[in-house]
């Protein structure tokens, strides 16, 4: 999966905490209007640019707007606001400023980029007032964005060798090894990247390449000339992505005990974007280095759970020339207990329509994205926040849906052209088309020590009290000797501890027509709840040792 | 032939004269740079009028400016498909599926009911204006007539079949005036004609001639292309196959292939008495018998005939091209920053005059027709929208100095193109795919 042109936004952790509009400084009316135009003395308690509008655009614009960012201008200082307030709130007030693509009826998104009709209230009171600056004394920074403050990075890769765009190609697609060879487990919790030439970064896709790829990655990087080697479509290993950067975005931080999993042995290949339209014509390319930052959890310490960002595509569809309506669907059984975090749709420039939602066993269904009108330009992961992430478990189907439009009017421009159409199908280039959505996944963490039961051990004391889901998902990790013995020792215990949650259970899966983990899963998920409850407490508090002894298990 | 794409750093390179002078402001912006795509109508005197760039439309205003028409005056698709009648003065663009039109030269535009149908394309031809629209069980060419009413001109439903729906991909007028012709490749290809008459009439469409054996191939057509000329009955069909295209030729009554193929076919245009096409970014003298005489390299983007005047775009500008003996001249006719604020009696009142605005901030930066430093035109009150913009300083190689000294654009430029003894470069599809012997080469 190459050729994401994500566009500017975030997908973090980092906003989190909201201005809250009604708590923002307002000018006292002290200060001057700046605009000649307008002899109007400021509304009382009117917002200024220094009391409110400057925290609010320093939240939700600064990141795109900042000088050498990806938007064409810079928002930063008095001086930058000033020329462009009154379309500044014209944008807002219409929507189309900040971008953010995502239906708000479907799921909440952590760090929604939206502003909230009191946000835009305050950008309106500001012209009405028209537009003061304000006394800066009045300014109060935006409250820091995400939960916790990162502090120094624990690593930070770059490649061996900074890397100068070819601009001979308008997207040049460079993949580049990182200088850092994992030699043990290593688990980070948070990452950030940090683009070299803004200017010509488009994206940035950073892969884990495992052990066993390295040495073929390191080939293939040996046998093109110059740093790194040119990939268009995949980076030659089977790894699949951990982190990404577009125009726009901050550090990413998972949950609390959650991390990203990076095996012994393991290597980082970055894949970069460059746009080098950006550059003037006569200009020389500059050299880039970006690199990736990340924090990692203490030495010793273990995660409770682990983050893979797992991709589901439909790559077997025909978009015929000229259809103005082509939708293109894919069914995706559930295989984990699990809980779905975040997603990242994916389309090309043909895209107009794509969503994610999840069919549970139950018959209820879970919206996971709604992004009513594809931009290609404007793509990004989504993270939910933390009491929206879907809780999914076998069986559960995971629909994706595409809609493309492949007329006349909808055709992409390339290099000034606007191209005539054709048939369409999935491939890697830009002017072919995707449907892929990535599934960004939580499931606890079993580490295995050696003993029987070790790996599920750790992976259940994680688990929250009463999750019967969190239960069975450290079963598969912990093998198949330990899950059989976990399993006796739970139906023993169960049958003298809570026998008639237990025999409800039994019934249940007696009259299932599946297999037990699809009946688990589905319908007798409730009955094993009702199970979990009960043992769970009693297990925890040593009651069923006994039985658990024969698993090397004690509580 | 293949393979060679024509970036905008290439251009430049190529051109190597004024033309190669800054990419617009844009380019630092997270999408596509915006470009010029297509002259639609001519001023009085012979400059372009309207343009349809991949921002939004440009407007004639005064010599050598246009004003920026807002895309969300016709659905808020910023390269909108459009067309004008020759002067401009009706204008109809796409957004959405929905067909505008406008009567007052692109300012306003109002919406044309389509019968349920979603508008495809939009063409102008004979002087009044086609739309191309399609329902789940037919297409339908439909001209969009003075009143405002679309009339249904023709209509193709399914046959017996369920599945055979022709559906036009292009709408020309060879020789100005007197016949119609459709081109199109779904679900089978097909070139018909029919005589005009009054507007708001049917027409009775017929087969121009058997197709080449393209037509009916393993992999058939996916796109059919017209290109004719004002001041010829023959004319061309670019044929996409496969993603590639190829050149047929229509003259006599006849249709055969050329055998010219390369991955884009601009053109062709008759340029006095020959045709000129660019293919992969060469120049071609060509003829309808499919020989062609390369005539150097170029880095157009489109390639138009429009009222008898030839231009080609260059990512952010036009030129007007005129060819003599073996040299093709170029001058510089339109460049994305000389754009204008919008007129400000085209920008309506309320949330749609702010959406305009807002249309204009960011895309009038983008394209390079807003200097944040000295522009006032984008800021400030409602009314700001219609002020003109402070003079932009020289930029570029032929960057004006201040002082009020003629801009760059208002320079000719003659590419001296003149012809190369070189062989050709055209590929040529092999015999075995049917081409009659006397077209072989």
């Amino acid at each position: 999966m190459t050729l994401v042109a994500w566009g500017c936004g975030t997908d973090t952790a980092s906003p989190a905490a909201d201005l809250d509009a009604s708590e923002i400084a307002t000018d006292g009316g002290n200060a001057g209007d700046p605009d000649a135009s307008s002899d109007d003395a400021p509304t009382v308690g009117a917002p200024t640019y220094h009391g409110g509008i400057r925290a609010l655009i320093e939240q939700e614009c600064v990141s795109c707007h900042t000088t050498g960012g990806a938007a064409p201008f810079p928002l930063e200082t008095w001086a930058d606001v000033e020329p462009l307030r009154g379309a500044l709130v014209a944008v807002v007030s219409s929507g189309s400023m900040p971008p953010w693509t995502p239906a708000t009826d479907c799921r909440d998104i952590d760090d929604d980029r939206a502003l909230d009709a009191d946000e835009i209230a305050l950008f309106t009171a500001w012209r009405d007032a028209g537009f003061p600056e304000g006394d800066p004394a009045d300014y109060v920074p935006p409250a820091p964005r995400g939960g916790r403050a990162l502090g120094e990075p624990d690593l930070v890769l770059a490649p061996t060798e900074a890397y100068t765009p070819n601009t001979a190609l308008p997207d040049d697609y460079r993949c580049l090894l990182l200088d850092h060879t994992f030699d043990e487990q290593t688990f980070f919790v948070a990452s950030d990247v940090i683009p070299g030439e803004r200017r010509v970064v488009h994206h940035v896709l950073f892969y884990v390449v495992p052990p066993d790829d390295v040495a073929a990655v390191e080939r293939r990087d040996a046998a093109d000339a110059g740093p790194g080697y040119t990939c268009f479509g995949g980076t030659g290993g089977s790894g699949g992505p951990i982190a990404g950067w577009v125009p726009g975005m901050v550090a990413s931080q998972y949950p609390e005990g959650a991390a990203v999993v990076i095996e012994p042995g393991s290597r980082v290949v970055m894949q970069v974007h460059y746009n080098t339209l950006a550059l003037e014509s006569a200009e020389e390319p500059p050299a880039d280095t970006t690199r990736l930052a990340l924090w990692l959890l203490p030495a010793g310490q273990l995660p409770t759970s682990r983050v893979d960002i797992l991709g589901v595509p439909q790559s077997d569809f025909l978009l015929p020339a000229g259809e103005p309506r082509v939708e293109v669907t894919r069914e995706f059984t559930i295989p984990w207990f699990a809980e779905v975090i975040g997603v990242a749709p994916h389309m090309h420039t043909l895209g107009t329509e794509i969503r994610g939602r999840v069919d549970h066993r139950t018959g209820d269904s879970s919206c996971l994205v709604d992004i009513p009108a594809w931009d290609f330009n404007w793509q990004q992961f989504y993270r939910f926040t933390p009491d929206a992430v879907a809780q999914v478990r076998p069986g559960d189907k995971f629909q994706l849906e595409c809609v493309y439009d492949n007329s006349a009017e909808h055709q992409p421009i390339v290099n000034g052209r606007q191209l005539d159409p054709r048939d369409v199908r999935w491939g890697e280039g830009t002017l072919d088309e995707m449907c892929l959505m990535y599934l960004i996944v939580r499931t606890p963490f079993a580490v295995d020590d050696g003993t029987l039961c070790g790996a599920y051990d750790r992976c259940y004391r994680g688990c929250d009290g009463g999750d019967a889901d969190c239960f069975l998902g450290c079963l598969p990790s912990s093998g198949e000797e330990c899950a059989s013995c976990v399993l006796d020792a739970y139906n023993t215990c169960v049958a003298r501890e809570c026998p008639r949650p237990g025999l409800a259970l039994l019934d249940c899966l007696r009259d299932c027509d599946e297999d037990t983990t699809s009946c688990l899963a589905g319908e007798c998920h409730d009955a094993l709840d009702d199970v979990y409850a009960c043992i769970d407490p009693i297990a925890r508090a040593g009651d069923c040792n006994a039985e658990l002894a024969a698993c090397e298990l004690e509580y | 032939m293949r393979a060679r794409v024509l970036t905008a750093r290439g251009a430049a390179a190529r051109l190597a004269l004024c033309f190669a002078t800054g990419a617009p402001a844009a380019a630092a912006a997270h999408g596509p740079a915006p470009s010029a795509l297509e002259v639609l109508s001519l001023r009085s005197d012979g400059s372009p009028g309207i343009v349809r760039t991949s921002v939004g439309l440009a407007l004639p205003a005064d010599p050598g400016r246009w004003s920026y028409g807002c895309p969300s005056a016709h659905g808020g698709v910023a390269a909108a498909l459009a067309a004008s009648t020759p002067d401009g003065g009706r204008v109809a663009a796409l957004g959405g599926g929905r067909a505008y039109v406008s009567d007052d030269g692109g300012c306003s535009f109002a919406e044309v009911e389509l019968a349920g149908r979603s508008a495809r394309s939009v063409f102008g031809a004979a002087g009044r204006l086609w739309v191309v629209a399609t329902a789940p069980l037919d297409a339908a060419l439909l001209e969009l007539l003075p009143s405002g009413a679309a009339s249904v001109a023709a209509l193709w439903s399914r046959d017996a079949t369920g599945t055979n729906v022709f559906t036009p991909d292009s709408v020309a007028a060879p020789g100005g005036g007197d016949v119609l012709v459709v081109a199109g490749a779904r679900r089978d290809a097909a070139l018909l004609w029919a005589p005009l008459s009054t507007p708001g009439d049917a027409l009775a469409f017929d087969p121009v001639a058997p197709l080449p054996a393209t037509a009916t191939s393993a992999t058939p057509p996916e796109h059919l292309s017209l290109r004719t000329s004002a001041v010829s009955a023959d004319y061309w069909v670019v044929v996409t196959v496969a993603g590639e295209q190829s050149l047929w030729a229509v003259a006599d009554g006849s249709v055969r292939e050329t055998g010219i193929t390369a991955e884009v076919i601009l053109g062709p245009v008759r340029a006095d008495d020959r045709w000129l096409a660019a293919a992969d970014g060469e120049w071609l003298q060509i003829a309808l018998d499919g020989s062609a005489a390369p005539l150097g390299s170029t880095s157009a983007a489109c390639l138009d005939e429009v009222g008898g005047g030839l231009f080609a775009c260059q990512i952010d500008r036009l030129m007007r091209l005129s060819a003599a003996g073996a040299d093709v001249a170029a001058t510089a006719v339109f460049a994305m920053d000389q754009l204008d604020p919008p007129d400000a009696s085209c920008v309506p009142d309320g949330v749609d005059g702010e959406l305009c605005r807002a249309e204009w901030l960011h895309f009038g930066v983008e394209a390079g027709a807003i200097d944040l430093a000295g522009d006032a035109g984008v800021a400030g009150s409602p009314g700001d929208v219609g002020t003109a913009p402070a003079p932009r300083s020289g930029s570029g190689c032929c960057g004006a100095p201040a002082g009020g000294a003629p801009r760059w654009w208002q320079a000719t430029v003659a590419l001296l193109l003149t012809v190369r003894l070189r062989p050709p470069r055209v590929r040529r599809r092999p015999a075995a795919c049917g081409r009659p012997a006397e077209h072989r080469r």
